[in-house]
């Protein structure tokens, strides 16, 4: 459930366009991003093997379920699908939980990465494709709280309150109404709250004000593109280590620096793994001919903004302004507008020490490596398909998935979806509200990136059998 | 969701077994001692394996009637009534069929097929029928409850017995129903329409003729309000939110013809949760509420026993018709109020409650009925377990919008002797 992708941070950089706002208390600094390149930040290094085996077997998230209470509530169903490398009691489990043992001796099962950040795609599951059909619409206190019906007194009792605290606390920024909407940078800013930044120490108190419960949607970016981006975050905002912004999911748990410290280390090492994930090949026909059309167009008009592809790479790392892309900006400014609050937590806190997070009033213009695959688009998901993302008059302002599971649209390059004439309302089952994606609501539009309204069909067509190449 | 079922199973007999299990100053009767078969009972109810049920349609009127390869079996009905002349007087009559002894499996196959229960289920749950008029296979235990306010009658009598030689037993009728009989104390039910209770002795006669004006609910949905639609539970019934009753008490001679409405609730099964008194970490409290517009209310209430943590409410809406909404915990706000009662043994009860439904423009008060708290209080004393519950009958008033609305209910508060005692 947790996730690693988060914030609305800030920090600073040597940037010569990035502006110093004044700091509220301390030393502790925060700044503000102008649109422009991102520079580059050294990463340390790691071993990916040994990210490989941590991501399949090592937990983030340090409290959970005891292992007893799970298998007795959900009768330990068979894992979907056979990961390499998952050893012991993860080998049973399905691929978004991990097992492991407390200190107390309680063996427990926890979410972990994959929850958000692996997804079916033909029958296969592929790490580092963003889940976009995951449902966060249920009440995740009904299921954390009901699962103490199945827990021992004692031990388990013990890890399964603080389990259920911490998610409890965070639960109003744990829900979206609409399915594939992922609320984690409103989990992780809660659990900022719940936190001293420079001990780590918990309180069921909030220790500064919470997030807006106003969940905005974000689309899970696929990891492939780790490796190409300078900063984390749809709106860079996550520059410098990159380890501290993507082992933020641990701020569920862990309750102090020298955990915090200790989980560091093999993270580093999961994002080294995770620096060598490539993005899956479209698996369907591709006309040679016509990609190569597109692909002129593409150096002409995209590639200032998204780089190029090929036998010479090259990847801009651009934060593009807001007025200029013109899409949704309620994320970006969001982390703006709260930027002395999360952004000094984070920068104050063992997770920044070797960050600085700088929110700007724009968006990056992502890596396209698998792009094919990584539908819906743009930071929000608001724009189902690559042909809708190419052509805004035909974006649909309601719309769903035609199916429950994956079915991918060759013609237009997304899953499948159904466009509605009516919103949410027309429905009066939340079970079938939660399916539909209004692109009205506030943090949903669909607006923006209108780059592509100027081609013909033709040249559409070229366009899209190109980005299947990438 | 299984995790949310055996909770609310544990939930649906606090409001029900709670009730009948004898205190230790309960007088025996028929030559049983209650207490000490009931021990033994919850012993054995904990070790066994809760079989789950097969999902299916229920069928009236069969279901009325009693589901012998059922290990447990609950008929209780909540009354409350009154007449031009005095306040309310609060009834509760429960009744409890135990198996007691293994049979042949292969016997009664055809009717557990017909309730949903599976061979291995059946087999699990069999007892063994023996040849003697004396020999029991099952054991039939009961409680009444009359309660009023201090100038009323307050009564509470409690009996079990073999069902053998005519003293306790189940019945199907001819054409449809059935009865359930504990000695003087009966149940009877003919077809859809109309059921009967009739009660006699500890000085003590009433009879009740009880007209439902809804059609029945599954437990799944009154009880768990949806929350076990894809779980399989050990537990089957069905529960009547309101029924028109009338009739005739008479305690210590003193004769009154009353009206009033009920609630019925019948379910079958295993009672290991219920027995075992919570669930986990759970304790859970209900709610039965009869607004005066007909509009009917089921409501649970999960938290944690030692307290902390978020409750989960959840509530069945039952509309005049019979149509039925499930209400989430966001769909609503079901709080105690500050104002709290002790017990003479130290538990303080939270007997002041709200309950909103912003979605409804409902807000509701909820207040037990009558003054003397202490009536309300029941203990189950099990195998070595032990646990208090108050359930009793409640006022209700409040608004729908801006008109006034009351009603009447009966509230299970479960867990609180632990939370006082601070485990």
């Amino acid at each position: 459930m947790l996730v690693l992708i988060a914030l609305g941070l800030s920090a600073c950089d040597s940037s010569k366009s990035a502006m110093e706002a004044p700091a509220a208390e301390g030393s502790v600094t925060v700044t503000k991003a102008e649109p422009g390149p991102i520079p580059p930040w050294p990463q340390r290094p790691g071993d990916p093997k040994v990210g490989y085996d941590a991501l399949m077997n090592r937990a983030v998230v340090t409290c959970g379920l005891p292992y007893d209470a799970y298998a007795a509530s959900t009768g330990a169903p068979e894992p979907e699908y056979e990961l390499p490398g998952r050893r012991g009691r993860n080998a049973e489990l399905p691929y978004r939980l991990t097992a492991f043992r407390a200190d107390s001796g309680v063996e427990l099962v926890t979410s972990n990465c994959l929850s958000c950040h692996a997804a079916p795609l033909n029958g296969e599951l592929v790490i580092g494709l963003g889940n976009e059909f995951l449902d966060f619409t249920a009440d995740p206190v009904v299921a954390i709280e009901g699962a103490g019906a199945y827990v021992e007194d004692g031990a388990e009792a013990e890890e399964w309150r603080k389990w259920a605290d911490r998610l409890g606390a965070i639960a109003p920024w744990s829900m979206t109404d609409t399915i594939g909407a992922n609320p984690a940078q409103a989990i992780t800013l809660a659990l900022m709250a719940h936190r001293d930044p420079e001990t780590l120490a918990w309180s069921n108190e909030p220790l500064m004000a919470l997030p807006s419960e106003q969940v905005l949607p974000a689309s899970v970016p696929p990891l492939w593109n780790v490796d190409k981006k300078h900063a984390t975050f749809y709106n860079g905002e996550g520059r410098g280590d990159h380890v501290g912004y993507m082992m933020l999911a641990s701020t569920t748990c862990t309750d102090s620096v020298a955990e915090a410290r200790e989980i560091d280390a093999w993270f580093t090492d999961v994002r080294a793994y995770l620096a060598t994930l490539e993005a899956p090949a479209y698996p369907y026909p591709i006309d040679a001919e016509l990609a190569a059309e597109g692909e002129k167009l593409f150096k002409a008009e995209c590639t200032d903004c998204h780089g190029r592809y090929g036998r010479i790479e090259r990847y801009p790392n651009e934060l593009i302004a807001l007025d200029e892309i013109g899409t949704d900006p309620a994320m970006a400014e969001a982390g703006y507008r709260h930027a002395d609050r999360f952004a000094r937590w984070f920068n104050a806190s063992f997770y920044g020490r070797n960050a600085e997070t700088m929110p700007g009033l724009g968006y990056v213009a992502p890596p396209l490596d698998g792009v094919w695959a990584t539908a819906p688009y743009l930071h929000n998901g608001s724009v189902p398909t690559l042909a809708a993302l190419l052509d805004s008059e035909e974006r649909p302002t309601y719309w769903r998935f035609a199916n429950a599971e994956p079915e991918y649209d060759r013609e237009a390059l997304g899953w499948r979806v159904e466009a509605l004439e009516q919103g949410r309302e027309q429905f009066g089952d939340l079970d079938e509200r939660k399916w539909v994606y209004d692109t009205t609501r506030y943090g949903y539009g669909k607006a923006g990136h209108e780059f592509g309204d100027l081609l013909n069909d033709a040249e559409l067509q070229a366009l899209l059998e190109y980005l299947k190449t990438l | 969701m299984r995790w949310m079922t055996l909770p609310l199973i544990m939930v649906v007999l606090a409001g029900l077994a709670y009730g009948f299990w004898p205190r230790g100053s309960a007088s025996p009767s028929g030559g049983v001692e209650v207490a000490a078969v009931a021990a033994a009972l919850g012993q054995e109810a904990r070790g066994a394996t809760g079989a789950a049920l097969a999902k299916r349609v229920l069928a009236f009127p069969d279901d009325h009637g009693a589901h012998p390869v059922a290990p447990a079996e609950v008929w209780d009905i909540s009354v409350i009534l009154s007449d031009d002349a005095r306040p309310e007087l609060s009834l509760r009559l429960t009744l409890v069929r135990y198996a007691l002894a293994r049979r042949d499996a292969s016997a009664g196959r055809d009717k557990d097929a017909a309730f949903g229960i599976d061979d291995q289920t059946a087999n699990e749950w069999s007892t063994i029928r023996r040849a003697s008029a004396f020999a029991a296979d099952e054991l039939l235990a009961g409680q009444l409850v009359i309660a009023s306010d201090p100038s009323g009658p307050s009564i509470t009598a409690e009996r079990a017995s073999r069902a053998a030689l005519g003293l306790a037993g189940t019945d199907d009728l001819k054409g449809g129903g059935a009865r359930v009989w504990l000695e003087h104390w009966e149940l009877v039910r003919e077809g859809d329409q109309l059921a009967r209770v009739r009660a006699s002795g500890e000085g003590v006669e009433l009879t009740l003729a009880l007209s439902p004006s809804k059609m029945p609910v599954s437990v799944d949905e009154v009880v768990f309000a949806g929350a076990s639609e894809d779980a399989a539970t050990s537990l089957a019934g069905y529960s009547e939110p309101r029924f028109r009753v009338s009739g005739t008490v008479a305690v210590a001679g003193e004769v009154r013809e009353l009206q009033g409405i009920g609630w019925l609730e019948h379910v079958w099964g295993s009672l290991a949760e219920a027995l075992s008194g919570r669930r986990g970490q759970l304790v859970a409290n209900r709610f039965r509420l009869q607004l005066d517009d007909g509009v009917d209310l089921s409501c649970l209430h999960l938290r944690r026993r030692g307290g902390g943590g978020t409750p989960i409410p959840r509530c069945l809406l039952i509309n005049v018709d019979g149509d039925r909404a499930v209400l989430r915990r966001r769909d609503l706000r079901l709080t105690a109020g500050d104002g709290r009662w002790m017990s003479t043994s130290g538990v303080q009860y939270p007997l002041d409650w709200r309950l909103v439904i912003p979605g409804r423009d409902l807000e509701l008060r909820i207040v037990p009925l009558l003054k003397d708290r202490a009536m309300a209080l029941r203990t189950l004393a099990i195998g070595g377990g032990a646990g208090q519950t108050w359930s009793g009958a409640v006022r209700v008033s409040g608004w729908r919008g801006s008109d006034e609305l009351g009603g009447l209910g009966f509230m299970d508060l479960s867990g609180y002797a632990e939370a006082s005692t601070g485990t």
